[in-house]
């Protein structure tokens, strides 16, 4: 397998991919629940603008302690809930409001988040 | 600047208490594979359980791809989007076929990027691939391990 040449091509496909990392305190984590959750995906989803492409998947294990995984036209929006941190992905293959999204998980958890971002490029040769 | 060697990343993604999310791109994939489900899951079945030891001697079930329509009247012929999303892990594939390329998306504690590399690339015949981006973050939790107690809903 070998790394990809690097020359002068165009992309054809560009999207935010984006990484949140928040904090969570461990009071909360009785009021994460699979309704809670399912509140906040279908909130991200409306200020993303996406269109879902099934049912989200929850996997369970206790309150603030689960995953919500939707796969959505255009890539997937996850959200990992664990002791102490939420470690949310937001990918789409097309252009979406980053700080909209942001914003919905900021308001839920507090802003005391880290941000990682990646503009994804799949290019054409 | 020289591409960082596998061996390398495969370091940063087998360090205990971080999440680290590895983002690759893959190109000139088969095209007869790119757009089968059924050959997609078994590929990434295989790739899973170098995120998730504990189930590593377990058959792997909740994979889930998608067909992706393609668009009416551009380059773009379709896919599949999905993967396998536990507690604490991902593995996410989304293929193209009219450019036969793919992205895919790592995350997890503590897992085997080179295995997984390798079994994505040579399951679906890609010829190149690219670290588009590599994540790492310190949680302090320890690295996750499946319990029975864990439930789909």
């Amino acid at each position: 397998m070998k790394s990809i040449p690097k020359n002068s091509v165009l992309p054809v496909l560009q999207g935010p991919h984006c990484l949140l990392d928040i904090p969570l305190n461990p009071e909360d984590h009785g009021n994460i629940t699979v309704d809670h959750v399912l509140k906040i995906l279908g909130d991200i989803v409306i200020a993303l603008g996406m269109k879902r492409s099934c049912d989200p998947r929850i996997i369970f294990r206790a309150p603030g302690d689960m995953t919500i995984y939707q796969i959505v036209s255009t890539s997937h929006i996850i959200m990992h809930f664990s002791p102490g941190l939420l470690h949310a992905d937001l990918f789409s293959c097309e252009p979406f409001d980053v700080d909209a999204s942001i914003g919905v998980l900021e308001e839920t958890f507090g802003s005391g988040g880290v941000v990682q971002y990646c503009q994804r490029n799949l290019i054409a040769e | 600047m020289p591409p960082i060697a596998m061996r390398n990343l495969n370091a940063l993604t087998s360090n205990p208490e971080t999440l680290t999310h590895a983002m690759v791109n893959w190109y000139r994939g088969d095209a007869s594979k790119l757009g089968d489900i059924e050959h997609g899951t078994g590929i990434i079945k295989d790739a899973v359980v170098h995120i998730v030891d504990d189930i590593r001697d377990n058959p792997v079930s909740g994979v889930l791809l998608l067909d992706v329509d393609p668009i009416p009247g551009s380059w773009d012929k379709g896919g599949y989007s999905g993967g396998y999303v536990t507690l604490r892990r991902q593995l996410t594939i989304h293929t193209f076929n009219g450019i036969n390329a793919a992205y895919t998306d790592i995350m997890g504690h503590v897992y085997d990027l080179e295995q997984i590399v390798s079994i994505i690339g040579t399951g679906l015949g890609f010829e190149y691939y690219e670290i588009d981006g590599i994540f790492q973050r310190w949680t302090g939790l320890p690295a996750y391990n499946e319990s029975p107690e864990e439930r789909r809903v």
